[in-house]
């Protein structure tokens, strides 16, 4: 979920901002590095695919729509600090453009979804990839739908400790609202990512930064 | 197909459209900085409600169109309007929190509806990462209206033979759109190298 | 031509798009059963506006009846539109599944197997159901989106733009591969040599209105 502005409390903001300009710059490091040429119009041009996966709705069966976030699919193509950097650039234009999520709560959005999305969730699949290899859809599938409710968990967080929520008695409303989206998500990212498999396998292949 | 939602108004001749866009970025920032220190009482508030419907209507923009705009948050509003009944908060504080956020998101709009957003960017292209944010939002900016386009026309084949995309077909639709945009962006470097364009970051 | 069945009848159809308005300023025309029909007319001038209002992709103004009846869900079946970018109607991993969509959503019966490979023998590309259609030549995706028409026998072509870019040869190829189509065929060209090959009647689309009726 977008935090939108006038919702947290100035040490919440102050903290979540400082982290995740902070981790901007260490992305952005990482991107320059080693930037080769090809790599920017990829960038550039995945970030629209955020941009239109996000705004999308995507049907679900019996009756309604999620909206996707992409950012760990993303991550597992271009790499953790590359997502982390693209979705931090759209999280802030949907803010300004759209009014989607909000300009002071960027920090606290941005750790949420693509912090905990891009590069935590990243780490953790890429260990457990590691160690059970056999049961890597799986992974993929369930590191997906974790990364929505994490995002949920530490937006219940945030909101709580701003004072405009109890922790305790929105958690599970909270975790449970995002359950049908996780699922969602995982589901997509696993069959993109077979699609990927089948049509284009050299995009499993670019350099992950 | 063109899709108008962006900077709409940034091409009439109101008063903010002529300011520079990082002077009113500043002053953006400055303002949600202080709706978010502002105190619970209802009359810090008001003046800058006074202010924005004073500056709307000097750009230029119709009250009505933004008005629309900004229910866009209610969704979010409502969702965490619910949970803090549950969570049995004060009402007072949610109220408070809701003006906040409507000042915040106007003032926010007011910005980007009266602001060309490649001059917006192209703030940044003197400074250290610069260059490479104003490419990525040009990129953006340029190719998520094909991206967009393209996405429809796929559907509108799946419907002319027979299939309502549900889920699954969404899935392969984005799935293309994706491998198209990374052949789209071996072309695009093409391009972009046959017109002289180095690395230089 | 007047004892043929009336398949399409476009009554007063008007259509504007969200950002360029009047693209069709009120159409009358009047299609026969099994006629070949050619759209002409500069870019901009309505041609491909016009097939998606036939084939009911649009919402217009006016009327279209297919069969005398107006649209509906249930008409799509009758209805094969091949689009100006191949890209665009074929998406599936495989060439055999772009190919069975089309009648694994209309509900035909039949062995699934016979029916991909009879229509790849018809547009000349047998054995082609297990490759990628992304990386086919242009040429090769022309023919696997007819194919992918082909496979669920409509009644009405609607075709948009069908030898845009391709090589002579394969241009040759492609027209030979119409001719055989059986059915209703409404294309939307400025190939004036294929317009006049093929077609037993000219429409010449201009501004929005039809400008002349030239039978061949």
């Amino acid at each position: 979920m977008h935090i939108p502005d006038g919702f947290l409390d100035f040490k919440v903001v102050s903290g979540t901002n400082l982290f995740s300009f902070l981790t901007l710059i260490y992305s952005l490091k990482r991107i320059l590095k080693k930037l080769k040429p090809e790599r920017v119009p990829l960038l550039g041009i995945s970030c629209a695919f955020i941009f239109l996966i996000q705004a999308i709705s995507f049907p679900v069966p019996y009756g309604t729509s999620v909206h996707l976030s992409g950012i760990f699919l993303i991550s597992l193509i271009l790499g953790p600090f590359s997502s982390f950097f693209l979705s931090f650039f759209t999280l802030f234009l949907s803010a300004i453009i759209l009014g989607h999520g909000g300009i002071l709560t960027i920090g606290a959005n941005s750790f949420n979804l693509s912090f905990i999305g891009g590069i935590f969730c990243f780490y953790i699949y890429k260990f457990l990839e590691k160690i059970l290899p056999k049961i890597k859809y799986f992974l993929i599938f369930f590191i997906s739908f974790l990364s929505i409710i994490l995002g949920s968990i530490f937006c219940t967080f945030f909101l709580s400790i701003s004072g405009k929520i109890s922790f305790s008695k929105s958690i599970l409303p909270m975790v449970i609202s995002h359950t049908v989206a996780g699922i969602v998500e995982g589901i997509f990212v696993v069959l993109t990512i077979k699609f990927f498999e089948k049509v284009k396998p050299e995009i499993l292949k670019i350099e992950k930064i | 197909m063109k899709h108008h939602f962006i900077d709409r108004f940034s091409y009439e001749k109101g008063f903010l459209q002529n300011l520079s866009p990082s002077f009113k970025f500043l002053i953006l920032i400055f303002l949600l900085i202080i709706f978010l220190l502002l105190p619970k009482k209802i009359i810090f508030y008001l003046p800058f409600i006074l202010i924005i419907l004073i500056l709307i209507s000097i750009s230029k923009i119709p009250l009505k169109y933004f008005l629309k705009r900004i229910l866009i948050i209610f969704p979010f509003l409502l969702i965490i309007f619910l949970l803090s009944v549950l969570s049995n908060k004060n009402f007072q504080n949610f109220l408070y929190s809701l003006l906040k956020s409507i000042l915040s998101i106007s003032y926010i709009f007011l910005f980007s509806l009266t602001t060309k957003m490649e001059e917006f960017f192209k703030i940044f292209e003197n400074k250290k990462y610069g260059k490479l944010i104003f490419l990525i939002f040009s990129f953006l900016y340029r190719y998520f209206f094909i991206l967009y386009d393209e996405f429809e026309r796929i559907k509108r084949a799946m419907i002319s033979k027979g299939k309502n995309p549900n889920f699954k077909e969404y899935t392969i639709l984005s799935g293309n759109i994706f491998v198209r945009s990374y052949e789209r962006s071996e072309r695009v470097l093409r391009a972009m190298i046959s017109k002289g364009w180095k690395i230089e970051n | 031509m007047e004892n043929r069945k009336l398949k399409i009848e476009i009554i007063n159809l008007r259509f504007s798009y969200e950002d360029r308005k009047n693209v069709l300023k009120g159409i009358n025309l009047k299609i026969y059963e099994n006629e070949i029909v050619s759209i002409i007319g500069e870019n901009g001038s309505g041609k491909t506006t016009l097939l998606l209002c036939i084939a009911g992709l649009l919402k217009y103004e006016g009327k279209v009846l297919i069969d005398g009846e107006e649209f509906s869900e249930s008409l799509r079946r009758k209805i094969g539109f091949l689009f100006e970018n191949p890209d665009d109607s074929i998406f599936m991993p495989r060439v055999y599944d772009d190919i069975i969509f089309g009648p694994k959503n209309f509900g035909i019966k039949g062995n699934y197997d016979e029916i991909v490979k009879k229509s790849l023998e018809k547009v000349n590309l047998e054995g082609f159901e297990e490759r990628v259609p992304h990386h086919l030549s242009y040429g090769e995706k022309k023919k696997v989106a007819l194919a992918s028409i082909l496979s669920y026998e409509p009644e009405i072509f609607l075709l948009d733009e069908p030898t845009l870019a391709l090589s002579p040869f394969a241009r040759k190829n492609f027209i030979e591969l119409i001719k055989k189509i059986k059915g209703t065929k409404v294309i939307a060209t400025h190939d004036l040599d294929l317009a006049n090959s093929i077609s037993e009647r000219i429409i010449v689309l201009n501004d929005g209105k039809i400008e002349k009726e030239i039978f061949i």
